[in-house]
């Protein structure tokens, strides 16, 4: 074997190795806590922009153990609509925030999870279905078209993230420097 | 910020910063209830923690800031720094301990109080009591899931319609409150509700319409917003057709039960929670802790500082007084402080300060009056006409006026302080007044003399009065002196005796003489004839000799008339060079053997003289003179003008000198009085007339015989300035004097 050959297989191997790691990064980054907008898009029904959304929730280990001990868990889905300007940042136009609150009924070992907003309350038996049906955004209405103007580009964006604030205090110092509890989703924009 | 910084570090922001202090107070206070109150002010928790680490910063940069200022100023040894640094030292250090003490039992009376919250009773007690209300629950939902069981079979063959009728009927017959029946893929066939205002039956989860379709009946709790709980039950059945249906039911638990295990899953719910927040609390409670403590040793710190400063204060201004004081200023006034010692003190300065400027205006007042009299005595002393001296008890010269130096014609300031010998060898014309004056300053009490005494000009007669000084405080003894020029009173006298004496002489001898002029002549005319040869020539000569020696003695007293005559001057401006020159003309061929030499200035010498006096004057020293040198050896005669400078004044200088014998000793000191002569034939007149002549023209004159031989006087006459008339100062006073006399 010439040590061309030599080189070339060794290098070979370091590659596969490296592509090995790099996956393995990838499929325990895939599998970190933190939240996760999946799908994000709307849709023009009636001159109202409705939207829809897959939100996956990965609660840390530290946010189940609260969860699992009575910590009341507030999750923020906050939407933007921006107006797009090339030579200046984007102007934010409108933005709203659904706030749900989930927590763990102890005596009938339930899920519960309430819209803060609305104030509509429902039962899991799972943390599963409850994270699901947290997650599930169906034809919300967004915005009235009638506000936006015409001729100038617009985009919508989405993110969820845990409210720290909403901890009890104790938690609120401990969560603001952990790792554990930053679990803010990258925002989703896409044109209107 | 920077210029509040300053201001707060150097106290006068005292209010700025008992505000911060406030407000980090009211900050803790609130963080201390939001850490036992969660619920009310859980809320502001976070802002509270955020706003009191900034205002503990900026607390610590004051701090920091001061404790800067204060170590540069230490180092630079300003005054007071040192003192307020160690005094900022002890306060803080008396202040942490204590605080540091109760910190830490704080703490750990903290962690054992927190501790003391869980018990494993109380936290099995609550689980069983949890599990009590479970059991009781299950057997109502086991009941409820039999009644729906039942409902279920009931309508599972019927139509819509029957179904809906019969789910009311059985809602009326139970307690539940919604029965819903739903076909396949959840479309719901019929519906009953209590609740009039629900139009949208509540569908069971996901999750459970999975577990019923797997067949296995599904009953669960939910607890209901505002309190207690429901039963949710769904059962599959099927229509005997095979088609699948389910039933859902609900039923509330409303009763006494359900308000109990509400309690109970509640208070688990809490303890549950605190167990699990058992350490965050506990760190908050140490942190909320810690920033009190920071806070109480921040204030402490500040309060150090300022108390330090305070009392350092009265201190340091009073240091900086003192310097002020030792570098002569009195004008420095401490501020008033309180009433404590520190406040006395700067009263006893500022007393101190003001009696010290007091008696400083004082001496300054008193020197000035000193000096004020001492200008005054001066000037006293320099418009006195007599001379006056002091001498110490060594007879070293203190003080002089300016006729001292005037009547001596010696500069005496230039003398002050100097001893007898050193005067002598400054001035050594001085040499004979000091020493006839010596004696009579060892005697003690006044003393009075009349000293001749041979200055620059001449002769003199000082009338000198003497005194001893008192030996007192600021006297040290010694002497003063006060003497007058009494020259020319005593000239004039003489000068009046004289005349008196020449006027008398003249009268008495002339009134005589013609009759004797007369008999002798009556006697040759009448006896001549008479007489032989022999007897005629010795009465011709006899008689002769007569006549002659009568006209002799006539022409003597006239000279004694012409000396005695009071001067009637008629003074004319006229050039000395031009003068001399004319005036010994006449001598240019005259007298033989003797050369006469003239050394005149070429400057003009412009005088005020009565030109016939003067020429008088010429011819009487010409004349002695040439008979002087005819009596000698001598062969030549100098004649010189010239310019001077004496006493202030300028001069005309005329000089005559010969290689005669010159004057002996004996003569020298009355050469000028009349009747003194050393020439057989002279009169002894000639040289008082030249004197009287000079002094009449305001000059004087002056009688030397070099040692080289033969004999000199200098004539100094005042010069004419711009051809305006010098007054001829010592003419008035003579004739003065004279009348007087």
């Amino acid at each position: 074997m010439s040590a061309d050959a030599r080189m070339t297989a060794r290098s070979a191997r370091a590659t596969r190795l490296l592509t090995l790691l790099l996956g393995l990064l990838w499929a325990i980054g895939g599998h970190a806590a933190g939240f996760e907008v999946l799908s994000a898009a709307t849709r023009l029904e009636g001159g109202v922009y409705r939207l829809n959304a897959r939100i996956e929730y990965r609660l840390s280990s530290a946010a189940l153990d609260a969860l699992q001990n009575g910590v009341p868990l507030t999750v923020d889905i906050e939407m933007e609509v921006r107006r797009r300007r090339s030579w200046l940042w984007d102007e934010t136009v409108y933005a709203l925030t659904q706030r749900f609150q989930l927590e763990y009924h102890t005596l009938s070992r339930q899920y519960l999870v309430s819209n803060l907003n609305s104030g509509e309350r429902r039962a899991f038996p799972t943390q599963t279905a409850a994270l699901e049906f947290m997650g599930r955004i169906h034809d919300f209405p967004l915005l009235d078209r009638s506000l936006l103007t015409k001729n100038e580009r617009y985009e919508a964006a989405l993110r969820a993230l845990l409210d720290i604030e909403s901890l009890p205090a104790p938690l609120r110092l401990l969560a603001y420097l952990s790792d554990d509890w930053r679990l803010t989703s990258e925002w989703r924009a896409w044109p209107l | 910020m920077a210029a509040l910084i300053r201001r707060l570090a150097r106290g006068q922001g005292r209010l700025s910063a008992l505000t911060l202090l406030g407000l980090l107070l009211v900050i803790l206070v609130l963080m201390s209830r939001a850490t036992t109150d969660l619920a009310r002010f859980g809320q502001m928790y976070s802002g509270l923690l955020l706003l009191s680490a900034i205002g503990l910063g900026a607390l610590a940069v004051l701090i920091l800031y001061n404790l800067a200022v204060l170590i540069r100023l230490h180092h630079r040894r300003a005054p007071g720094a040192r003192l307020t640094l160690r005094l900022a030292g002890i306060f803080a250090a008396l202040a942490i301990i204590p605080v540091a003490l109760v910190y830490g039992f704080s703490l750990h009376f903290l962690q054992r109080g927190i501790d003391s919250w869980f018990n494993v009773q109380v936290d099995r007690g609550l689980g069983d009591a949890l599990e009590l209300s479970r059991t009781a629950l299950d057997l109502r939902m086991r009941e409820v899931l039999k009644q729906t069981g039942r409902v279920a079979e009931a309508v599972a063959d019927s139509d819509e319609e029957q179904a809906a009728r019969r789910l009311d009927e059985w809602l009326d017959l139970g307690d539940g409150s919604e029965l819903t029946l739903f076909g396949l893929g959840g479309r719901i066939i019929a519906t009953a509700t209590t609740d009039p205002t629900l139009i949208v039956p509540d569908p069971p989860p996901e999750a459970v319409l999975l577990q019923v379709r797997q067949g296995r009946d599904y009953v669960g709790l939910e607890p209901v917003r505002d309190a207690g709980f429901q039963i949710r039950a769904v059962v599959r059945t099927a229509t005997s057709s095979g088609e699948e249906r389910l039933l859902q039911a609900l039923f509330p638990v409303t009763d006494r039960l359900s308000l109990l295990a509400d309690a109970v899953q509640k208070a688990f719910d809490s303890y549950k929670e605190l167990i699990f927040l058992r350490a965050p609390l506990k760190t908050m409670f140490t942190l909320t802790l810690s920033l009190v403590l920071l806070l109480a040793v921040l204030a402490a710190f500040w309060a150090a500082f300022h108390t330090a400063r305070q009392l350092v204060r009265p201190l340091r201004e009073l240091a900086e007084g003192t310097q002020a004081v030792a570098a002569g200023q009195f004008d420095q006034q401490l501020p008033g402080g309180g009433g404590d010692e520190l406040g006395f003190l700067a009263q006893s300065f500022n007393q101190m300060t003001r009696n010290l400027a007091q008696a400083r205006d004082a001496a300054r007042r008193g020197q000035e009056l000193v000096e004020s009299q001492r200008a005054y005595l001066e000037t006293v002393l320099a418009r006195l006409s007599s001379g006056v001296l002091t001498l110490d008890q060594a007879g070293c010269l203190q003080t002089c006026n300016a006729a001292a130096s005037q009547i001596l014609g010696v500069d005496l300031s230039v003398l002050i302080g100097a001893n007898p010998q050193r005067i002598v060898a400054a001035q050594p014309v001085l040499q004979d007044l000091i020493e006839a004056i010596g004696p009579q300053l060892s005697a003690a009490g006044d003393w009075r003399q009349e000293i001749a005494w041979f200055g620059g000009a001449g002769r003199r007669i000082l009338l000198c009065r003497g005194s001893s000084l008192p030996d007192t405080v600021g006297l040290r003894g010694g002497h003063v002196i006060v003497f007058d020029d009494i020259t020319h009173l005593v000239r004039a006298e003489r000068d009046a005796a004289w005349g008196e004496v020449a006027r008398r002489l003249a009268h008495e001898i002339k009134n005589p003489l013609t009759p004797i002029q007369l008999a002798a002549e009556r006697i040759r005319h009448k006896y001549l004839k008479q007489f032989d040869d022999e007897q005629g020539r010795v009465l011709e000569r006899g008689t002769h000799t007569i006549v002659q020696q009568v006209q002799a003695m006539k022409e003597m007293v006239d000279a004694f008339n012409e000396y005695a005559r009071p001067p009637r001057l008629q003074l004319a401006p006229l050039e000395l060079n031009e003068f001399v020159t004319e005036v010994l003309y006449l001598y240019r061929d005259y007298p033989v053997g003797v050369e006469i030499k003239l050394e005149l200035v070429q400057e003009p010498l412009p005088v005020n003289a009565d030109k016939v006096r003067l020429r008088q004057l010429l011819h009487n020293l010409v004349k002695n003179a040439i008979e002087a040198i005819r009596d000698g050896q001598g062969s030549t005669l100098w004649i010189g003008t010239g310019r001077a400078h004496v006493i202030g004044a300028d001069c005309v200088e005329l000089s005559v000198r010969d290689d005669g014998p010159g004057f002996p000793d004996s003569i020298l000191a009355n050469a000028f009085e009349p009747y003194v002569t050393t020439k057989p034939k002279g009169t002894g007149l000639g040289l008082a007339i030249v004197k009287k002549i000079v002094e009449e023209h305001g000059g004087w004159i002056q009688l030397e015989s070099p040692p080289d031989g033969g004999a000199r006087i200098t004539i100094r006459l005042p010069l004419l300035h711009d051809g305006v008339g010098l007054p001829a100062v010592p003419t008035v006073p003579l004739h003065t004097e004279k009348e007087a006399g």
